[in-house]
């Protein structure tokens, strides 16, 4: 029989590569690390100038996938559709709401050099004129008959905008409701409007009256929606930054202005969630980043009780880091969220392999061409292994991930070659102090003991835990929850008319399109359907133009007279008459109010004007806004729409897009699956956001799946290439597969499902948990056994590279933004199980190993 | 710079616009004596006829001649009318003259007993218009009463609404109709509407 030849043969290039790199690098140190010096400022001045950040998930996945290849024809198609601020004004009322979004349109086109084509449906024309054809038809008719009853106040304050006709028109409507004010509700409302505005002016916080309390049946708060393109600059590292550097300056003037105080302005969409995305995932790697070079170096300092040794040792990370930087910077156009997370990443890792060198250098026998010859192949395969687990993403189409795989893969040869280089030099300058204290055997084995029948129990309760864990499909997800665009986002969902979740099908013509929306409503997952002839108020909309034309044949000529209908003078005293015995509690209040206003105004003479301006600040817009909206067109057209608003759904080319609406809230997984499930029924090739949410989970599924096999197949032939020892292989990868175990059924029991940013977990964990094992395994041969190679530095080494792996991957966790928090709590799940599986498992599995190459007999 | 083409081209809309004024204005001289005519008439009942029972029937008899109650009732129902049943809109129609007659009646007869004073005509289209009006209340004051008089093509002219001080008395009627179905459904309207009740109110 052929006998396989020794592993220390097999190994020979590599461990002489080592060993000439370590003994030039430590017959020259200050070059060595002069040289160090001047690699890292180089990459880092590569890095700076040219890392860049893609923040859009979707582009994580490859374009010849079919639902990415749909949603690149729906973008071409429609391009911009998710490209825009989405601005949402708040107030409590419409005039307040209307007054703001007014302002904020003209503060917003007063900003072309970074904002472009703002549109917001109530400042449009067509809209103002046609808003009332909209309208569910109850409430409409409920509007148009308080309007109706409105007219003679109405008609008078349009005649003579005074606060002595408004207060005659009160009096008038005191004595009697539906002459005046359209009924005791409505009557009741003007005068508690009324009451406030004179109250505030009196304390001296101004507050404009809302006259659209008079007509609404719901006076509560109202949202206005604008949406702006903002103009990106590509040269920033934040290429939104000018935008929405200008969109806040915009809202700070809307909202600046008189009696707008209390209007909230909040700003949402791709482009503003995205910046603060890229803002929090910067701002948490760069604070995950030092947290993990400081502990890094503190466990550093521990482990080797001397500061030089642990300097040393920041020395290889910087040098990995900032190598892996300037790959990263050159071979990719940008990053993506989930690739930024190398550097942290490779801090953790790049470290293992200066602390293996430097505790064995420590050793008594601990000179460089001995630990080259123990360490240098175990470290060689470490970094292909770290790298293949890495790499498993690259036949996948997560091709965000596969980025990051690459980015790592280089990372980690870079640290590897960087310590075998660094370590020498960097103990030739330190005085070599060997240690005297070596680690005591017995802890680990008093560890391996008590901990294994727990690490059996955990990995039954790991078994029962793992169906449970789930894969979370929604960026939204992971995204900082207290970030303000990502709070106004959820807002969103609070109205079906601005629910963000759609999907949207791609269609020749607009006869297909309303053949599609026809079998799209017959779902019952669907609420709603918009085509462009949809956007047009409906055939039923003749019935409400009847009703609106009847109310302006009645209301305009009102509104249009030269002289108020009523006698208006002394209107102040006409209503303390009108008060003086009323018993509604908004009318006593008034009679207060007004007897409160009379003594002041007797010591100001110009209260009386101020409170004219408070009431009448929204008179013009409410005036001209009734005008337009009681003049609606008998017939709208599509061509008369808004172009902003039809080319989202009509392009040139004649192409259309169906958007089709849920019933439920889709933020439940569930509840979508289901939608997209119904709707591919009658649409297959439907798109939008909403599709790619399930597509998207299902691609990364099965591409993490897949890079886990791949990765512990490429490391199974690693090993056993070099080993060729099955049993010592299968041995090695014995904890590996059960901290995976572990791991799943972890995620579950944490409530810690996995997303599109922590996937990585599991084929890192393959590659960087097969470490440990390697080290063990290789140190029991070249010591002679597994009870030999405990009692060396190794399991020392073992446990400071684990932690300071797990320190570092563990400072993901300070991070605002959740998918980066999440990679590190995953990862620092998956390494804590591996490393207590290695302890635990893998010196049973070697001796195993062992005594089965007993029994076969010496080779 | 104006050249000879525009001045051609302003004579031409002017040459055009000139009949269109004509026609307005012939129009507006047809409904003003429309409401003349028949608020003289109902004047007349009212004054001349002093038995209950002969005088509302002789008002119904002028006023069914005068106002569109079919446009009146559909526009009554407004989108109320996809909900019902081809039975209910039957009964709805049948009954909803009477009743826009009761109401038209109980309003107009209070005003035309009173000195009226018709100021203008509005044309709000071809054949739509509006004329204005105001009475003199014996308790003084007036009221504005604005008449909506339309035609369609080759029909002769309708009262299709009254606005007292602006209010329109239908529009408040559809909205009353609307609530009501929205509560008690097409039957309820249709009960209402039996009863008389509606009339009243």
């Amino acid at each position: 029989m052929h006998a396989p030849p020794s592993p220390a043969r097999a190994a020979a290039p590599v461990v002489r590569l080592v060993r000439a790199l370590g003994a030039r690098a430590a017959a020259r140190p200050w070059v060595t690390f002069l040289l160090a010096g001047l690699l890292i400022l180089g990459s880092a001045l590569v890095a700076a100038r040219h890392l860049a950040v893609d923040t859009d998930s979707s582009h994580m996945l490859s374009d010849r996938l079919p639902h990415r290849q749909r949603e690149l024809a729906l973008n071409a198609a429609f391009p911009g559709l998710n490209s825009r601020f989405v601005v949402l004004v708040d107030a409590p009322d419409a005039d307040r709401a209307d007054a703001a979004l007014a302002r904020l349109a003209a503060a917003i086109a007063a900003r072309p050099q970074a904002l472009d084509d703002p549109f917001a449906a109530p400042l449009a024309p067509f809209f103002q004129r046609n808003g009332l054809l909209y309208m569910e038809d109850a409430a409409l008719d409920s509007m148009l008959a308080k309007l109706s009853r409105a007219g003679p106040l109405l008609g008078t304050l349009a005649a003579e905008p005074t606060l002595s006709a408004f207060m005659a028109s009160l009096a008038e409507g005191v004595a009697d409701a539906d002459r005046i004010a359209g009924g005791p509700e409505a009557l009741a409302r003007v005068i508690a409007a009324t009451d406030a505005t004179v109250r505030a002016r009196l304390e001296g916080k101004p507050r404009p009256l809302a006259f659209s309390t008079l007509f609404a049946d719901d006076a509560g708060p109202v949202r206005r929606v604008l949406t702006v393109q903002p103009k990106l600059d590509f040269t920033l590292f934040q290429p939104a930054r000018p935008a929405r550097e200008a969109l806040a300056a915009a809202i700070a003037e809307a909202t600046a202005a008189p009696g707008l105080g209390d209007v909230r302005i909040s700003v949402t969409g791709d482009p503003a969630m995205r910046s603060e995305e890229l803002k929090s995932v910067t701002e948490g790697l760069g604070l995950a980043l030092v947290v993990s070079l400081v502990s890094v170096g503190l466990l550093m300092a521990v482990a080797f009780r001397r500061l030089a040794l642990a300097l040393v040792a920041l020395a290889v990370v910087l040098v990995a880091l900032g190598l892996a930087a300037a790959f990263a910077a050159l071979a990719f156009p940008a990053l993506n969220l989930v690739s930024m997370a190398f550097a942290v990443l490779l801090t953790g890792l790049g470290a293992d392999y200066a602390i293996h060198l430097i505790l064995r250098m420590e050793e008594p026998d601990g000179d460089w061409p001995t630990t080259a010859a123990d360490l240098g192949l175990a470290l060689f395969l470490c970094a292909l292994t770290t790298a293949l687990g890495f790499l498993a993403f690259v036949p996948t189409p997560f091709v965000g991930m596969a980025q990051l795989g690459l980015i790592g893969a280089f990372g980690v040869f870079a640290a590897f070659l960087a310590a075998v280089v660094l370590v020498p030099a960097g103990l030739a300058l330190a005085r070599r102090r060997p240690r005297p204290d070596r680690q005591s055997p017995e802890l680990p084995h008093a560890v391996t003991r008590l901990a294994f029948p727990v690490l059996l129990a955990l990995l039954v309760v790991a078994a029962v835990a793992a169906p449970r864990a789930r894969f979370e499909t929604d960026p939204m997800a992971l995204r900082d929850p207290d970030a303000p665009s990502v709070r106004a986002f959820a807002t969103l969902f609070d109205d079906k008319a601005t629910r963000p979740y759609s999907a949207s099908l791609l269609v020749g013509s607009e006869a297909e399109a309303e053949a599609a929306a026809e079998r799209l409503l017959a779902l019952p997952e669907v609420d709603h359907v918009v085509t462009p002839r949809r956007l047009l108020p409906g055939e039923d909309a003749a019935f409400r133009y009847d009703a609106i034309d009847a109310v302006a044949a009645g209301l305009l000529p009102q509104l249009q007279a030269d002289a108020p209908a009523i006698d208006t003078a002394k209107g102040m005293a006409k209503l303390e008459t009108a008060l003086a015995g009323a018993t509604l509690p908004e009318q006593v209040r008034l009679r207060e109010s007004l007897a409160a206003l009379r003594a002041a105004a007797a010591r100001d003479p110009g209260l009386l004007a101020a409170v004219e301006r408070d009431i009448f600040t929204f008179w013009p817009q409410t005036l001209a806004r009734l005008e337009t909206s009681l003049a609606p067109d008998p017939a709208p057209r599509l061509q008369d729409l808004p172009a902003p608003l039809l080319s989202r759904y009509l392009n040139v080319a004649g192409q259309v897009r169906v958007e089709i609406v849920p019933v439920a809230d889709l933020r439940d997984p569930a509840a979508r699956a289901r939608f997209v499930a119904a709707i591919r029924t009658v649409a297959p090739d439907v798109a939008g956001p909403v599709v790619n949410l399930e597509e998207s989970g299902a691609v990364i599924a099965r591409a993490m799946l897949t890079a886990t096999l791949l990765a512990l197949a490429a490391c199974g032939l690693v090993l056993l290439a070099v080993t060729r020892d099955p049993a010592r292989t299968v041995a090695t990868l014995v904890p590996v597969v059960a901290a995976i175990h572990l791991t799943v059924g972890l995620s579950a029991l944490l409530k810690l499902p996995f997303n599109y940013a922590n996937v990585i977990a599991l084929p890192m964990l393959l590659g960087a948990g097969i470490d440990s094992a390697i080290h063990l395994s290789a140190r029991a041969r070249a010591a002679g056994g597994t009870e030999a190679a405990l009692a060396s530095s190794t399991p020392r080494a073992v446990v400071f590279a684990a932690l300071t792996t797990i320190a570092a991957f563990g400072s993901l966790m300070l991070s605002a933004h959740r998918g980066v928090a999440s990679i590190g709590a995953l990862l620092l799940v998956a390494l804590a199980s591996t490393t207590v599986s290695t302890l635990v498992l893998q010196p049973r599995a070697l001796a195993l190993a062992e005594r089965l190459a007993a029994r076969r007999g010496p080779v | 710079m104006l050249h000879r083409r525009h001045f051609a081209l302003g004579f031409a809309a002017l040459a055009l616009a000139a009949p269109l004024a004509a026609q307005d204005q012939a129009f507006a001289g047809e409904a003003r004596r429309f409401i003349e005519g028949m608020i003289a008439e109902l004047s007349a009942i009212e004054t001349k006829e002093k038995d209950e029972g002969r005088r509302r029937a002789a008002l119904d008899a002028a006023l069914r001649q005068r106002v569109a109650l079919a446009r009146i009732g559909r526009f009554m129902l407004g989108a109320s009318r996809a909900q019902a049943t081809p039975a209910e809109l039957a009964e709805y129609d049948r009954l909803v003259p009477d009743f826009i007659l009761a109401d038209v009646r109980g309003e107009i007869a209070k005003l035309v007993a009173q000195s009226i004073a018709i100021d203008e005509v509005q044309t709000r289209s071809a054949r739509d218009a509006l004329v204005r009006s105001r009475f003199r209340r014996r308790s003084g004051g007036t009221v504005r009463v604005d008449w909506r008089v339309a035609a369609g093509e080759g029909q002769p002219l309708q009262l299709v609404d009254v606005y007292v001080n602006g209010v329109s008395r239908f529009v408040i009627r559809r909205d009353e109709f609307q609530a009501l179905v929205k509560a008690k459904g097409m039957a309820g309207l249709l009960a209402e509407l039996r009863s008389g009740a509606l009339a009243g109110r």
